[in-house]
């Protein structure tokens, strides 16, 4: 409960934070008050078109990522296992260009997040097959390589066919992932696929624990794990796929949120899932707030994905050098 | 309380793993022996309900195969072989899960459920241990937590898969003890053992199984004969009785 508070606090601090600080050259009071609708008309408009749908957007995708990677852990029994690098991410990604190539984003604004959560899905089936069929972290973490190659392979050559070289910046810069000049229609659009995939998984949080014990003893407890493995795969393809869909590839959040998380839920699954959510937010939310002060420093924003994964990569290293010493801890 | 097993066979890949197994059982200690790749291990996932065959398992003459998950999982507690955990839980954490088929998805925990892990705890002597991660406990230790982890469930029927692999010799007393005092308490309890002498002395019950077939079936000095032991084993064993405590030593493979 202790911990849960805190990071409620922790996720609020920085919401304000990332409301009240930004380009624009106005207060942080009145960045604040624009955003309840009050003060000057362009204060209002930077502070409910700009700040606000970026601090949401940050707020869910961050959650979604934290939650997402606590499960697929969980369900994997894996501490490396993470939206990002078990390729979950490229193929969101793949789905969404494949959307765009073929021109249908152009036809319904649901095409590019229903392409993404397709691909996104795809992956999470793949990588399951594939590491249930061996069970070890070296298996799973090989599959999530090559798949992820695969898919980006398969991005790069949408992108070399493209007919439209316009398009083809946007999508590489989309691809780095960034939460920046997005518009309340991305919160809307995304927003209702990372709250019912959140719902699923949160759905299968005591069937985690009993996965502790493995898949067999947690079969022989009731838990029935075809149901348990759908709903997680849906709900993070739907989660993880509607992020993409709109803020491109943000990796090791789920990574390295309920790795630091998971000490202080007692390593049981089930309290890990919300916390993760909240510290997949606050850290999200400390990532694109170090991303716009290093941009009102250098005079150009670093996007997102590359500083999620400039701290991340090298977390990740430390990782697998920790769990080669035995327990996951 | 009966646990019937009615023509019960089962292929993996085209292999024949078990054949028309069939076994009534009220009660009391029941060992299952036999070579390794004999089929025990497979006989105990299919009384366990996580893989189907040909053929029915009824408890108390209804078939589980109608039950649902959780209401099989109440009656039938089921400890495999795998010992390996991910995460470095406390040992308490570990036990209580043997309660999520009591529980619903929101249902608190009750006293009820604390009183379960409490006398699981005690009865695998590791009271003591209860703080203390899993991972800082040796694997004889990790052992005996697991059973208490399945005693937890407090079903009628007990299904332990290689209990005293990897224990010194005074634990693995301790857990036939342990397992002969829930048979004791009315509970059908069937084990998976490859130390004869064990078997010989703590089972009221044994079911030698030799390539998916039950070879021999009754009291342990029934079963455990000269002419058994040399079929399905291929060994000589020296046999005997001494101050009341039978015996069963390997000699020589033949």
């Amino acid at each position: 409960m202790k911990l849960f508070l805190t990071l409620t606090g922790l996720v609020v601090a920085l919401f304000l934070i990332s409301l009240a600080w930004g380009y624009a050259d106005i207060g942080a009071g009145q960045a604040l008050l624009g955003v309840i609708g009050i003060g000057e008309p362009s204060h209002i408009l930077i502070a409910q078109e700009l700040r606000l749908p970026r601090a949401l957007l940050t707020i869910t995708i961050g959650g979604a990522l934290g939650l997402c990677g606590a499960a697929l852990q969980g369900l994997l029994r894996n501490p490396l296992a993470e939206p990002g690098n078990i390729g979950v991410t490229s193929g969101a990604a793949l789905g969404a260009v494949i959307m765009l190539y073929f021109g249908v984003a152009n036809v319904t604004t649901l095409a590019l997040p229903a392409g993404a959560m397709a691909g996104a899905g795809v992956v999470v089936v793949l990588i399951f097959l594939l590491a249930s069929m061996e069970g070890s972290t070296t298996a799973l973490i090989l599959a999530g390589v090559a798949i992820s190659s695969i898919a980006m392979a398969l991005t790069a050559l949408a992108m070399n066919l493209s007919p439209n070289p316009w398009a083809l910046g946007e999508i590489v810069f989309w691809l780095m992932g960034s939460v920046r000049d997005r518009s309340m229609a991305d919160v809307w659009l995304s927003l209702p696929f990372i709250l019912l995939g959140s719902g699923l998984i949160l759905s299968t949080a005591r069937s985690l624990d009993a996965l502790v014990l493995g898949e067999e003893t947690a079969g022989s407890l009731g838990v029935n794990l075809t149901s348990v493995r759908i709903r997680i795969i849906v709900g993070t393809a739907m989660a993880v796929g509607a992020g993409v869909a709109v803020a491109g590839a943000i990796g090791f959040v789920g990574l390295i949120v309920p790795h630091v998380l998971r000490p202080f839920t007692g390593y049981v699954p089930s309290k890990l899932l919300l916390p993760s959510a909240l510290g997949g937010a606050a850290l999200l939310l400390m990532a694109d707030v170090g991303v716009r002060a290093l941009g009102n420093w250098t005079g150009s924003e670093l996007y997102l994905g590359v500083f999620t994964a400039l701290i991340g990569g090298p977390f990740f290293i430390y990782l697998i050098f920790r769990i080669r010493r035995g327990f996951a801890s | 309380m009966t646990l019937e097993l009615r023509n019960i066979s089962l292929s993996l890949r085209g292999r024949q793993v078990l054949d028309d197994v069939s076994a009534l059982w009220s009660g009391g200690l029941v060992g299952l022996i036999g070579p390794n790749g004999a089929g025990k291990s497979s006989l105990m996932r299919v009384i366990a309900g996580l893989w189907h065959g040909d053929g029915e398992v009824l408890l108390d003459g209804a078939s589980l195969s109608v039950l649902a998950p959780q209401a099989r999982a109440k009656r039938l507690s089921f400890l495999p072989p795998e010992r390996d955990m991910t995460w470095p839980l406390p040992v308490r954490d570990v036990v209580a899960l043997g309660r999520h088929p009591h529980r619903g998805s929101f249902a608190p925990w009750t006293e009820g459920d604390e009183r379960a892990v409490e006398a699981a705890l005690d009865a695998v002597e590791a009271r003591d241990l209860a703080n203390r991660p899993v991972s800082a406990i040796s694997n004889g230790e990790r052992a005996r937590v697991l059973l208490a982890r399945a005693l937890t469930v407090e079903a009628p029927v007990l299904l332990v898969d290689e209990a005293v692999a990897a224990l010194d010799p005074a634990h693995q007393l301790q857990v036939m003890e342990v397992l002969k005092a829930e048979a004791a308490k009315g509970r059908l309890v069937v084990a998976v053992l490859h130390d004869l002498g064990l078997a010989r002395r703590y089972c009221d019950d044994l079911v030698m199984i030799d390539g998916g077939k039950v070879h021999a079936h009754g009291a342990p000095p029934e079963v455990l004969t000269d002419e058994n032991l040399a079929q399905v084993y291929g060994i000589k064993a020296l046999t005997g009785v001494e101050s009341g405590h039978a015996f069963v030593v390997p000699l020589e493979r033949l």
